[in-house]
């Protein structure tokens, strides 16, 4: 018999889970973002940088629909950390140094898109 | 851009119909997003194409979650050819943002093309990516081994369990790269060059190249999001409806596939594409077309 380790379904359950969970947060936060924006007459659409969503220049409705992008794009980052610390565990090595390059190539991302 | 409820209900429209199309042919719904939004709002391409990263990644997450339950994604596989979008993501964002939008706006309009040209020929692609909805696989009989790409899962269509081995890994990283500059520099996920990839070089079947692709695409368009996002380039006001308007589309589009011919919806899908990039190769050379 060939490797037959084989990685336990409740990865792929937890996986699932943080997937929905950030999914259903940002589409909550937009949706509130939304309502408010047109509630208010806050109807002018503006470039929101990422480094932005704290400072106090945003209104109510521009800063939940930002800050709802943000926990959107940080969900699939949120999915390789997860996998990262499952193959840790699961002292899979080779996967966990694979995961980490991809860390890193995502901190090079922001780090960079920062520096315009 | 002064936005009105009816506009930011259209916006939603858009997103559900790119979200839908984009589910029912198999690939993201960038390819769909990007051209409404500049042919259709009048939005600068470069807004456009950020606003289709942040829609790319809400498709990829609600189709992903759905795949990854099925158990067909293959997460080993998927992490390791991120290694090579994620690189070819940020190459791609950075290289659109020293680029003018008329050389996008045709590099668009040829990808339209190539993609039409690839559905045209691919024979059953709705019958191989529609996996949602088809009680294909279950997250118990889903395999990985660890350490591995190779892995298994139960085919309900063909009764049986597949064991698959993954073939080729250098050639389909290569080609996962360009795929990941595509992302970046146009604001699509890069499926239709992705699923090829592992289904044709890496030898894995189309089901798992298919699921795995759909998990794939969130992170290639997030490394190109981050960048956008942090130059300036999204407005959310823009980017969240088409957004919340793509999952709607998305989830409804993977029961819909089961009940479309597919030979039919290949059809209207490429017309649609040449349609759109013919007035996008227009534009670019100053006709004026739609708004």
């Amino acid at each position: 018999m060939e490797n037959n380790i084989q990685a336990p379904p409740s990865d792929r359950k937890l996986v699932q889970f943080l997937l929905r969970s950030g999914l259903i947060i940002s589409m909550l936060l937009m949706v509130a973002g939304l309502i408010v924006n047109v509630s208010t007459g806050h109807i002018e659409s503006v470039s929101v940088g990422m480094f932005e969503l704290l400072g106090e220049s945003l209104s109510l409705g521009d800063r939940l629909l930002g800050i709802g992008v943000l926990v959107l794009a940080l969900t699939p980052a949120l999915r390789v950390l997860t996998l990262t610390a499952l193959w840790t565990r699961e002292k899979d090595w080779k996967f966990v140094g694979i995961s980490v390059v991809v860390i890193i190539a995502l901190i090079i991302s922001v780090s960079l898109g920062g520096h315009a | 851009m002064i936005l009105s409820l009816p506009l930011v209900l259209a916006l939603v429209v858009s997103g559900v119909f790119a979200g839908l199309l984009g589910a029912l042919v198999g690939i993201g719904g960038g390819l769909i997003v990007v051209p409404v939004l500049v042919l259709g709002f009048g939005i600068d391409i470069k807004i456009a194409i950020a606003s289709s990263l942040v829609a790319v990644v809400a498709s990829s997450t609600a189709s992903g979650s759905v795949y990854v339950g099925k158990g067909l994604t293959n997460l080993r596989l998927g992490m390791l050819l991120e290694v090579a979008t994620t690189i070819g993501g940020i190459t791609g964002g950075l290289i659109a943002v020293y680029i003018s939008p008329t050389i996008i706006s045709t590099l668009f309009s040829i990808l339209m093309i190539v993609t039409c040209v690839l559905i045209l020929r691919t024979k059953d692609p709705v019958k191989k990516t529609n996996l949602v909805g088809s009680g294909a696989g279950t997250m118990e009989t889903a395999k990985e081994d660890v350490g591995k790409l190779s892995g298994s899962y139960f085919d309900p269509y063909l009764k049986t369990e597949i064991h698959y081995d993954v073939e080729n890994v250098p050639l389909g990283s290569f080609i996962s790269f360009f795929a990941g500059v595509l992302s970046g520099l146009l604001g699509v996920g890069g499926g239709f060059v992705k699923v090829p990839a592992m289904a044709l070089a890496m030898k894995v079947p189309m089901k798992v190249a298919a699921a795995t692709s759909n998990l794939m695409i969130g992170v290639t368009a997030i490394s190109s999001l981050f960048v956008y996002f942090a130059r300036g380039f999204v407005q959310p006001l823009i980017a969240a409806p088409v957004a919340l308007g793509v999952v709607g589309g998305a989830l409804y589009g993977t029961s819909l596939a089961q009940r479309i011919s597919p030979k039919l919806l290949r059809k209207i899908f490429a017309a649609i594409l040449v349609i759109v990039a013919v007035q996008m190769i227009l534009k670019s050379m100053g006709v004026s077309v739609g708004k």
